[in-house]
């Protein structure tokens, strides 16, 4: 019986890691293969990695050694040759990218292959015996070896998320009005951000902003908070329709309410208006608002209301003692969501303030690069822009994750 | 110190559930009186129409004779200890006891030495003065229990309720606790309702019990008086662990006949006859060497202090308890009875009969 279990159970680390590798290849073939087609070359030697990579993936196994040894020889010299090609027209960093990741991968297959405990395995030399040591040995060695290859992965998608925010930040802080990225860190200036900052415009929209999405945070939470209570607490006729509706509302995409919203709107006078934009941006938030609160509300236990009851509150004192305090994190979260809501959105924004001096700060944004290609000055105007949001996010990181994970379950 | 009275009280919830049907019930000034009964009788809901927690569909509740039946439970003036304690998460100790206090009128408000007095009496009555500055969720399950119990007691309120108070405790602390509420009570002789499952509690704290079934009240008397003068077969069967055996049949001239099974009443019973149940503790049946009933063991349960035979006489099961006394109880635990047969007798002065 252990004889079996230690024998199937074996399998050297060396080649669990060589999965992974191959799998790594494979993930990261796609992003550059794709970057690649717009260079116009190349494409081949990639499509040649993907493969050469799913092939290893699939050939995983005592019997095929030769074809594992042949694929990691292919993906090396892939990588070799994807170098060459490079050097021909000027190295370019993807290029080191992608070779270094086919060298490194395909390098390991063949050094791990030919290790002895991978060449014993791969024999069916192994004793009971000898599946038992290699278990242990995996036990050791596994997580320190596993963990390269699955950060180098990680890491991967990482920098795919960054890349844009890089970009940004890079031409921001680069001289000249130029979109491309060079990356030279010497000539780095903040001429960009003190330009935009001298504009009288930009304050403008940014009190705009301000104004807009604060007054749509607080008028979001003085119709959310005790719409969520009710929804939370009471049962009345019409209960589940109206909390249908709310998500109904949340299905359609925001366009199709947009020519109505724009109507209504100019009939009742509040185009070009704060109180215009705050109105229709507390609305569209409200339902997740609602939503939101009503699933934090429903684990406050009632118990603690009633324990309220008798020690002399009435319903508004058990709400605003008891019920609010406790509902904090889960405020902050909708507060968040509805500043956030209003202080990116665009469309809406576009429709109904039309004046340059009631633009809020994504307007701004579109036009000021419109009217001018000034690169430079969008890009640190755009950082600028995203300062406060990243600043609440830091702030609020604490309460957002407690208010979202105890949102929908019970704590 | 205030009477309490349930006259004619009917629960109804909304959608059409019956909880509780004419209840009649009266509680004297400083009685603990403790409501019981299994799960869903209706004991609950009882205690919560006292708190002003739920409406009252019909009957008249009073608090020292007025009538509050549509007074909010703020204004009634109660104390409750919650199953679940229900303390304010984000308050400390001190604020938790003190937040009834804090809640009252302007008028009746304590200034805030009075305010650190009254904490100071009740936090080292119940020995949690050295808490007070902490959060609920930083104490134990005890520590709760008692601050919870606090926060009832500081505003000296005219009834204390209990739901359940003891239920989520350890079974040790819950001996513990239950010594010290009767202590408690016993020193401030607030009247007290206290509503729980266990019959142990029940038998223990209270002054009178009041056992319940499907939202109907069985019997309210003191607790020893129902353990042997039960009301009907369910009081009977509720109380006491293991629970009185009971046999339904006829009773006619001195002999009590089920089926196959005919055995002679004791002395006290000769006079009933027709339809009826006849009722035993287990510990009355008597365990004989010879010169009984014959019953089959059928199993045996050791508890050190006592011995629980489970027997089947003429297919009827019945448990004998036998405590452990003398030279029998060697006997009783070694099992050595001839091919698990013994001889029983139900002649015993505490044997009760329900007719029908």
């Amino acid at each position: 019986m252990s004889e079996d279990l230690a024998s199937r159970w074996y399998t050297p680390f060396e080649l669990e890691v060589l999965q992974k590798a191959a799998l790594l290849v494979v993930l990261c073939s796609i992003p550059v293969l794709w970057v690649m087609s717009l260079r116009e070359n190349g494409e081949l030697l990639v499509l040649l990695g993907l493969v050469s990579g799913l092939l290893s993936f699939r050939t995983l196994g005592r019997e095929n050694r030769d074809m594992m040894m042949l694929t990691s020889a292919m993906i090396l010299l892939l990588g070799s040759l994807t170098l060459y090609q490079a050097t021909l027209r000027g190295v370019a960093a993807i290029d080191i990218w992608y070779s270094a990741i086919l060298i490194c991968s395909g390098g390991y297959g063949l050094w791990s292959l030919s290790s002895s405990h991978v060449s014993q395995w791969l024999g069916g030399r192994l004793g009971v015996k000898g599946a038992e040591r290699g278990l242990a040995r995996n036990r050791v060695l596994r997580p320190r070896w596993a963990g390269i290859f699955t950060h180098a992965l990680l890491l991967h998608f990482v920098f795919i998320v960054m890349v844009p925010i890089l970009w940004i930040i890079d031409v921001s802080m680069s001289p000249g009005q130029s979109a491309s990225s060079g990356l030279d860190l010497s000539t780095w200036t903040l001429t960009h951000f003190s330009s935009v900052l001298e504009k009288d415009d930009f304050w403008t929209w940014v009190s705009n902003s301000v104004i807009i999405s604060v007054g749509t945070t607080l008028l979001g939470l003085f119709l959310a908070i005790p719409a969520g209570y009710a929804f939370s607490r009471h049962r009345f006729s019409g209960h589940g329709v109206m909390m249908f509706s709310l998500l109904l509302v949340q299905m359609f995409p925001g366009v199709i309410i947009l020519v109505p919203y724009f109507m209504v709107m100019k009939s009742l006078g509040l185009l070009n208006s704060w109180l215009g934009l705050i109105l229709a941006y507390s609305v569209t938030a409200l339902p997740f608002c609602v939503w939101m609160l009503k699933g934090w509300f429903d684990t406050v236990p009632v118990d603690l209301e009633e324990a309220a009851a008798l020690d002399g509150c009435g319903q508004f004192g058990i709400f605003w003692r008891i019920i609010l305090p406790l509902s904090l994190p889960a405020i902050a979260v909708t507060a968040l969501f509805s500043f956030l809501a209003a202080w990116n959105e665009f469309l809406l924004a576009l429709m109904f303030n039309q004046s340059p001096d009631m633009y809020t700060l994504p307007v701004g944004l579109a036009f000021s690069i419109t009217q001018a290609q000034k690169w430079g000055d969008f890009a640190a105007m755009s950082l600028l822009v995203s300062i406060p949001v990243v600043i609440l996010f830091i702030v609020f990181q604490k309460s957002l994750i407690q208010g979202l994970s105890s949102g929908g379950v019970k704590g | 110190m205030v009477a309490v009275s349930f006259e004619g009280i009917g629960k109804v919830y909304d959608d059409g559930t019956t909880a509780v049907v004419g209840l009649d019930l009266a509680v004297e000034e400083g009685e603990f009186l403790v409501l019981v009964g299994p799960s869903g009788c209706g004991k609950s809901t009882t205690l919560r129409m006292l708190a002003g927690l739920e409406d009252v569909s019909e009957g008249v509740i009073r608090i020292g004779g007025a009538v509050v039946n549509d007074l909010p439970a703020r204004a009634r003036g109660l104390g409750m200890v919650f199953q679940s304690y229900a303390l304010y998460p984000h308050m400390s100790v001190e604020d938790n006891l003190t937040f009834g206090l804090r809640m009252k009128p302007k008028a009746e408000r304590p200034d805030s030495e009075e305010l650190k007095k009254m904490v100071q009496e009740t936090s080292s009555m119940l020995g949690i003065d050295d808490i007070l500055e902490k959060r609920p969720r930083d104490l134990s399950g005890g520590q709760r229990q008692r601050v919870a119990l606090g926060r009832a007691l500081i505003r000296r309120p005219k009834v204390l309720l209990m739901d359940e108070p003891l239920s989520n405790l350890d079974a040790k602390l819950r001996n513990q606790m239950r010594l010290e509420l009767r202590r408690l009570h016993d020193e401030l002789g607030t009247t007290t309702i206290y509503v729980t499952h266990d019959q142990i509690e029940a038998m223990t704290l209270a002054d009178r019990i009041a056992v319940m079934k499907d939202g109907v009240l069985q019997q309210h008397c003191p607790p020893l008086e129902a353990y042997h003068k039960p009301a009907n077969p369910f009081v009977a069967s509720f109380l006491g662990t293991p629970p009185m055996n009971l046999i339904e049949g006829n009773a006619d001239g001195g002999v009590f006949s089920s089926g196959s099974l005919s055995i002679s009443l004791p002395d006290h019973l000769s006079e009933i006859g027709g339809k009826g149940t006849f009722g035993i503790r287990p510990e009355s049946v008597k365990v004989l060497k010879d010169g009984g009933v014959e019953a089959n063991l059928s199993g045996v349960e050791r508890l050190g202090s006592e011995t629980i035979f489970h027997l089947e006489v003429e297919g009827i099961a019945i448990k004998a308890l036998w405590h452990r006394s003398g030279e029998d109880a060697e006997d009783g635990e070694s099992g050595d009875w001839p091919e698990g047969k013994m001889q029983i007798s139900f002649n015993d002065p505490s044997a009760v009969w329900f007719a029908q």
